[in-house]
C-alpha cells in the first residue's frame, strides 16, 4: 500500500512537471510564431497605415507621424482645403501616418517599412514632446506589445521593466494569454468575439438599450483617452502624466531612435520637420524648467547635427479645443490643421513666409 | 482577485510555497489565514473588519453555548448569534429592498418624493460566511459537534479563501476536524487540485465567459428580441450560469486539495437529472443540503402531513430564493422552485412514466423546466421577467442571433452534452489514472494553454460573486 502510494505520487510529480515544462514550451513557441506573425496580427493598425501609404496614388509627398495626439490633431481634409484657398494645383498629398501609442520606435519602424515598400515622401512631420523623449518611456509597453521580438525586448530591458514589468512579464511569459484575441483572430480570419448579439430592435422599452458587444480597448497603454461620447474635458490625464514627468530626464535610447529617424531621413533626401502638438494648459503647466531644459537641449543638438526645424505648437490652442489633456477634439483639429497647414506646410512646399499664423518656431 | 486572474495565481504561488515549507501546523494554518484576509481585502479592506468580527464573534459565542449549564442561557446565546449574524446580513443586503417594500406606507408620512434608499455596499460572500457561522453555532448548540478551542482554526473555517467569495459553502464538522492534524505534502493531490482548477478553468473560460457574450445584451433589453433568440439565452443562460458557479467550485475544491484540505463537492452533473427533485440534490449541494437540515427539518420537513410538507418545501425555497438577492425576481424564482418542487411531490406518477426508455424525455423537461426558472432568475425585474416569459411562449418577431452565433452556440451546447454524458457514463478518474504520463502531462499543459487562448478577457468575475 505504502508502496503504491508513494508511486502515485513519484507519477503525479512526473506529470506535473512535465506539465508545466510542456506549458511553458507552447507558451515559447506561441512567442516565437508570433514574433514571425505578419503585421498584421500584432500591429494591424500599422498593416492598415503601410497599406494606406501603397495605395496612395499618386504616392504621398507628405508625411506625418506621431501618437494619438497628432492623430486626433490632423485633418487632411482641413490641411487641403487651406492650401487649397491659396494655391492651385497641384497640391501636395498628405498622408497621416500616426498611430496610437505611436513613439520614435514606431516611428523608426513604420519609416523603414514605408521605405522598403518603395514609397519615398519628400518631406515627414515627426511628432516629438517631452512625453515622447522621457525615461521611462511609457509608450514603450505598446511596442512591446506589437513590434518587439525577444531580441528587441533585451535591448529595451531596462526601460520596459521601468515602465511597465508586468506588461512585460505577461507579453513575454504567457504570450497565449496575453496575445488571446490576436491569435484567434489570425486564426479564424476575423477578430473576436464569435459570440455577440445584434443591436435589439427599436421597440425595446427606453432606456434598456444594451451595450451590445463589449469590446476591449484598443487604445495602447499610455493612450487611453476619454470615450468618445464623454464631455470635453481637457484636465483627464493630467495627474496621470504629473506622475510620470517626475523626476524627469531624458531617455537616451529613445533620444538614439530619433537620431537614427533623422539619420535616415537625411540619407533619403527626406526633410524632416519636429512639430510638438497642442496640448492643454494643465498639461503644459507639467512642463516645469526640468522638463524643458533637458528637452530643448536635446531639440538643438538635434537642429544642430542633422539640421532639422522644430515647430512649438503648445500653447497654440485654447483648452476649449481639448478632448483631455493632450488630445485635441473636433473644433481643435480644425484649427490645428490649419495651423500646421499655413505655418509649416505652406512655406515648405511653396516656399515664401509663414502668412497665416504667428507659430513660433524654434529652429 | 478573481481565480482566473495572475494577482491570484502570484497569491496562490507565495502562499503554496511558504504552507508546505513551514513544519509548524500553527504557523501553517496563520499563513493561510492571512492569505485568505489578504485576498478578502483586495476587493475591499474595510470589510476585512467585519469578516473578523463575525468569525471571533460567533467563536466566543460557540464557546459561551458550550459552557452554558441551563438551557435558557445557551438558547438566549444562540438567538443572539442569529440577531447579530442574521441582522448583519439583513442590514448589508435587504435594507433597500425592505424600504423598497415598505415605501408605499411610509410614503404619506414623509415629505420624500422617492424611497430613501441607503448608499450600502454588500460586502463579497457575507451570504455564504453567514450560512457558515449559522450552521457553526447551531450544531455546537445541537452538541454535535464541540465548540473550537483555537481562535485560528475557526477563522480558518470562515475565511479560507478558495470558498470564503462563493462557497462551497463548508460545514464545520467536515472542515475543523481536518485542522487538527500536521498535513504530509502528497503530490497526487496537488495534481487532483490542479486537474479539477483546471476543470473549473475550462468551465468558466471557455463557456461561462462566452456564454455571457450572448446572454447579456439580449437580457438587457428582451423586448427588442425576437421568441427563438429569447429561447436560446435563455438556455444558454443556464448552461452558463452552471458553468461559471460550478467552474468556481471547482477551482476552490482544486486549491483547497493543494493545501491538502477537503471541500464538499457542490454540483454533480444537474442538468441529467430526471426530475426537480433529484436536480436539486445535484445542484450547488452544500447549499440544498443547508437548507434542508437548517430551515426544511427545522420547520418540520415532513413529519407534519402532506400540506404541511408542501408548505415547508415551498417555504424553504422561497427563503432560498431571498438568500440569492434582495428582489422580487428571486422571491418568485425560489417560489416557483417550491411549488416545482411541491408538485413533483404531489403528483401520483404512474409506473410507465419512470420507464427507462423515457429518460431522455425527463431529463429534457426537467431541463426546460430549470430554464424557466433560471429566465426568472436573470431577468433584472419583474416586469422584465414578464416580457422574456410572454416572449418565450407567444411567438414574437424581433432582432434575432447571427447563424454563425447559433452555430458556435450549438457547438457549445454540444460540448456540454457530451462532457456530461462522458462524465455520467465513463469512469474518467480511472481513464486519467491509466494515461501515461507524457499524454496525462500533455492534456494538463494543453487544457491550460486552450483555457488561456479561449478566455475572453477582461472583467469575468464569477455569477455568484453579487450573492
Amino acid at each position: 500500500m505504502q508502496v503504491r502510494l508513494r508511486s502515485s505520487s513519484q507519477r503525479a510529480a512526473r506529470i506535473l512537471f512535465l506539465g508545466a515544462v510542456l506549458f511553458f514550451s507552447g507558451q515559447l513557441a506561441v512567442g516565437v510564431l508570433l514574433d514571425r506573425a505578419p503585421l498584421s496580427v500584432r500591429f494591424p493598425e500599422a498593416a492598415a497605415v503601410l497599406q494606406r501609404a501603397r495605395a496612395q496614388n499618386p504616392p504621398p509627398d507628405i508625411v506625418l507621424f506621431g501618437s494619438s495626439r497628432f492623430m486626433a490633431a490632423i485633418a487632411p481634409s482641413e490641411i487641403d482645403q487651406h492650401l487649397r484657398a491659396s494655391h492651385a494645383e497641384p497640391l501636395p498629398g498628405v498622408l497621416p501616418m500616426a498611430v496610437l501609442g505611436g513613439d520614435f520606435v514606431s516611428t523608426e519602424f513604420l519609416l523603414d517599412r514605408m521605405l522598403a515598400e518603395g514609397v519615398r515622401p519628400r518631406i515627414a512631420l515627426i511628432e516629438v514632446s517631452p512625453d515622447l523623449v522621457g525615461r521611462p518611456p511609457h509608450l514603450l509597453s505598446a511596442q512591446l506589445e506589437r513590434l518587439f521580438a525577444w531580441r528587441d525586448v533585451m535591448h529595451w530591458l531596462p526601460e520596459l521593466v521601468e515602465a511597465d514589468w508586468s506588461a512585460l512579464l505577461t507579453a513575454r511569459m504567457i504570450p497565449a494569454y496575453h496575445y488571446r484575441r490576436e491569435l484567434l483572430g489570425w486564426w479564424v480570419g476575423r477578430p473576436p468575439p464569435f459570440l455577440f448579439a445584434p443591436a435589439p430592435e427599436p421597440w425595446a422599452p427606453a432606456g434598456s438599450a444594451a451595450p451590445v458587444v463589449a469590446s476591449a480597448s484598443s487604445a495602447p497603454a499610455g493612450q487611453r483617452t476619454p470615450p468618445s461620447n464623454a464631455p470635453d474635458d481637457p484636465t483627464h490625464g493630467v495627474e496621470r502624466w504629473a506622475r510620470w514627468l517626475r523626476r524627469y530626464r531624458i531617455s537616451q535610447r529613445c533620444a538614439a531612435v530619433l537620431e537614427r529617424v533623422l539619420a535616415r531621413c537625411r540619407s533619403e533626401e527626406i526633410t524632416c520637420i519636429l512639430v510638438e502638438p497642442p496640448v492643454a494648459s494643465g498639461h503644459r503647466a507639467l512642463y516645469g524648467r526640468e522638463v524643458v531644459t533637458p528637452y530643448r537641449a536635446l531639440l538643438d543638438r538635434l537642429g544642430r547635427d542633422y539640421g532639422v526645424t522644430f515647430y512649438d505648437f503648445g500653447d497654440r490652442l485654447p483648452d476649449t479645443s481639448f478632448r483631455d489633456d493632450s488630445h485635441v477634439n473636433h473644433t481643435g483639429a480644425i484649427r490645428f490643421s490649419a495651423l500646421l497647414a499655413g505655418a509649416v506646410i505652406e512655406p515648405l512646399w511653396f516656399g515664401g513666409e509663414d502668412r497665416t499664423t504667428t507659430t513660433d518656431s524654434a529652429p | 482577485m478573481l481565480f482566473q486572474s495572475i494577482e491570484f495565481f502570484q497569491l496562490f504561488v507565495v502562499t503554496f510555497g511558504l504552507y508546505w515549507t513551514l513544519q509548524s501546523q500553527r504557523l501553517r494554518l496563520g499563513t493561510l489565514v492571512l492569505a485568505s484576509l489578504y485576498f478578502y481585502a483586495s476587493w475591499n479592506p474595510w470589510f476585512v473588519f467585519l469578516l473578523v468580527f463575525t468569525a471571533v464573534f460567533d467563536f466566543w459565542i460557540a464557546r459561551g453555548i458550550e459552557s452554558a449549564q441551563s438551557p435558557s442561557r445557551r438558547r438566549a446565546l444562540l438567538v443572539l448569534s442569529l440577531c447579530v449574524t442574521l441582522g448583519l446580513l439583513g442590514f448589508f443586503k435587504y435594507t433597500n429592498f425592505l424600504l423598497g417594500v415598505a415605501w408605499p406606507v411610509i410614503r404619506p408620512v414623509t415629505s420624500s418624493t422617492a424611497p430613501p434608499f441607503l448608499k450600502i455596499i454588500l460586502p463579497l460572500g457575507i451570504s455564504f460566511y453567514t450560512f457558515e457561522t449559522i450552521s457553526y453555532v447551531v450544531d455546537v448548540y445541537r452538541r454535535r459537534i464541540p465548540a473550537e478551542r483555537r481562535l485560528l482554526n475557526y477563522m480558518l473555517f470562515l475565511t479560507f479563501f478558495p470558498h470564503l467569495i462563493a462557497g462551497p459553502i463548508v460545514r464545520p464538522g467536515d472542515f475543523l476536524p481536518q485542522l487538527e492534524r500536521l498535513r504530509r505534502f502528497d503530490w497526487s493531490r496537488v495534481e487532483l487540485g490542479a486537474r479539477l482548477f483546471l476543470l473549473g478553468l475550462l468551465k468558466k473560460a471557455v463557456i461561462a465567459d462566452q456564454l455571457a457574450q450572448v446572454v447579456d445584451p439580449v437580457y438587457a433589453a428582451p423586448a427588442g428580441f425576437g421568441s427563438a433568440t429569447l429561447w436560446l439565452a435563455t438556455f444558454a443562460y443556464s448552461i452558463q450560469i452552471y458553468c461559471d458557479f460550478s467552474g468556481y467550485s471547482d477551482m476552490a475544491i482544486g486549491c483547497a486539495h493543494a493545501f491538502g484540505l477537503n471541500l464538499p463537492m457542490n454540483f454533480n452533473l444537474p442538468y441529467l437529472s430526471q426530475n426537480v427533485a433529484e436536480l436539486w440534490t445535484r445542484w450547488h449541494i452544500s447549499f440544498s443540503t443547508w437548507l434542508r437540515d437548517y430551515l426544511y427539518i427545522p420547520l418540520g420537513g415532513n413529519r407534519g402531513g402532506r400540506f404541511a410538507t408542501y408548505r415547508n418545501l415551498i417555504l424553504t425555497m422561497l427563503l432560498g430564493g431571498l438568500w440569492h438577492g434582495a428582489g422580487w425576481t428571486y422571491v418568485c424564482w425560489g417560489l416557483y422552485h417550491g411549488l416545482l418542487l411541491a408538485i413533483h411531490r404531489a403528483l401520483p406518477w404512474p409506473r410507465w412514466t419512470g420507464r427507462l426508455a423515457l429518460a431522455p424525455l425527463r431529463v429534457a423537461i426537467t431541463f426546460v423546466l430549470w430554464c424557466l426558472g433560471t429566465a426568472i432568475f436573470r431577468a433584472r425585474n419583474i416586469g422584465e421577467a414578464g416580457v422574456v416569459f410572454s416572449r418565450l411562449f407567444v411567438p414574437t418577431r424581433g432582432a434575432e442571433l447571427a447563424p454563425s452565433v447559433v452555430f458556435v452556440l450549438g457547438l457549445i451546447f454540444g460540448v456540454v452534452l457530451l462532457a456530461s454524458l462522458a462524465a455520467r457514463f465513463l469512469d474518467i478518474e480511472a481513464i486519467a489514472r491509466r494515461a501515461p504520463v507524457p499524454v496525462a502531462a500533455g492534456a494538463l499543459a494543453a487544457g491550460f494553454l486552450l483555457a488561456q487562448v479561449l478566455s475572453p478577457g477582461a472583467g469575468g468575475a464569477f455569477i455568484y460573486f453579487q450573492f
